[in-house]
């Protein structure tokens, strides 16, 4: 009977490993001379593995979402947090250049007369009521005494106060401006009074039939729309009546202007009549080309008119 | 129980490899090499291997594999005789 010493048994042990470690040597250098064959056999033994693995990330079950890991999770927040923040971005890029291209397209229906684009840098209350800042100046070729527009057609003020890189511009609403005006519907020449706070207004005799919504024009400008009555004051026991002009864009939200480069020079009685009897003539002439243009300025003033109507 | 606690084990090491947790899977590897032996886990990593293509290139779950049984073999009856001292 042969006996096992503990030495035998020691090297038996040492021959095993020997032999299942030169096997795997063996079967991992075949492996290497037939990948294919050792990938499609992987594959195909660990597939119950596979199946656990899509059926523990995919599935809505209670179970593989209990045992998700909290750092998908909150991976998973981070990167939405990211796209999110990403799509945010994009957004407000295109929102700018919409604002920026709609701004551009109502400087462009500008008929043959040079303006100056200008960014508003500083408007109540940063400063006194009824004056803007904006960004250009005396080396841009801003003069003083030049109007100021929003959009095509709706003058503002005038620029008051030049520097080389910037100018103030008195809106017509400053207290104790005067303007010569004509409100058409009811067809009479008016002066226009400034009275504060964004507010100016036409004083005209009683019994003219104001209404709310004529329109007001600066004949010295042209072209010169102010504005629109937005209220009427009349007390018949008194001689006159007032219309009440608002800004058609509140002050806030007036981020460019455009400046005429010609001064608001003093302007002859004839000429006066003239631009006045022209408005007239062409008060019920819809320009088509325009008409995008005046409906939003409609909107525009319906919506200042609501929301300041006392 | 042990043999189902065991087998368990085996494809935790699998699951946990294939999810890429790799040490998580090592750790799993060492607590079944002391239940069992190594040398089930040298089938297992040629198959993980075969699994992420890994013929194509370098191996390296088995050689670790084969490494692991080696190196295993060699510590396990030290383990056993300090464990048995200490007792």
């Amino acid at each position: 009977m042969k006996v096992r010493s503990r030495h035998n048994f020691r090297d038996e042990k040492k021959r095993r490993i020997a032999r299942v470690f030169l096997i795997s040597v063996a079967v991992i250098g075949v492996g290497l001379l037939l990948p294919t064959l050792f990938t499609f056999v992987g594959r195909v033994a660990m597939y119950p593995v596979h199946a656990t693995q899509q059926w523990f990330h995919e599935s809505q079950a209670r179970l593989p979402m209990f045992l998700k890991s909290q750092n998908d999770l909150i991976n998973q927040i981070t990167d939405l947090q990211g796209q999110l923040a990403a799509a945010e971005s994009t957004d407000l890029t295109q929102k700018r250049l919409y604002d920026e291209n709609f701004w551009l397209r109502e400087q462009l229906s500008i008929d043959g007369k040079k303006r100056i684009g200008a960014a508003v840098i500083a408007r109540p209350n940063e400063m006194p009521y009824d004056l803007l800042q904006i960004d250009r100046g005396e080396d841009d070729g801003i003069k003083i005494g030049a109007p100021v527009y929003i959009g095509a057609d709706n003058v503002v003020g005038v620029v008051a106060q030049l520097a080389p890189h910037y100018a103030f511009v008195e809106l017509f609403t400053t207290p104790g401006f005067t303007a010569t005006t004509f409100v058409s519907g009811v067809n009479i020449v008016a002066t226009l009074e400034g009275y504060g706070g964004g507010v100016a207004r036409v004083k005209v005799p009683q019994g003219i039939a104001l209404k709310v919504g004529n329109l007001v024009h600066v004949p010295s400008l042209d072209p010169g729309v102010f504005g629109r009555i937005e209220y009427i004051e009349n007390h018949p026991s008194q001689p006159e009546q007032f219309g009440y002009i608002t800004l058609q864009k509140p002050i806030a939200n007036i981020n460019y202007v455009s400046v005429g480069t010609d001064t608001v020079v003093p302007v002859n009685p004839a000429a006066i009549e003239e631009r006045i009897s022209r408005i007239i003539k062409e008060a019920l002439v819809v320009d088509t080309s325009k008409l995008h243009l005046a409906s939003t300025t409609v909107v525009a003033a319906t919506t200042t008119a609501t929301s300041t109507r006392p | 129980m042990k043999f189902l606690i065991t087998l368990f084990l085996y494809f935790s090491i699998a699951l946990l490899a294939a999810q890429n947790h790799v040490w998580l899977a090592a750790g799993a590897a060492l607590l079944f090499t002391f239940r069992a032996s190594a040398a089930w886990l040298i089938p297992l990593t040629i198959f993980i291997d075969g699994y992420f293509g890994a013929f194509y290139s370098v191996p390296l779950f088995s050689i670790v594999g084969c490494l692991w049984y080696g190196i295993s073999e060699l510590i396990k009856p030290q383990l056993v005789v300090q464990y048995g001292k200490a007792s």
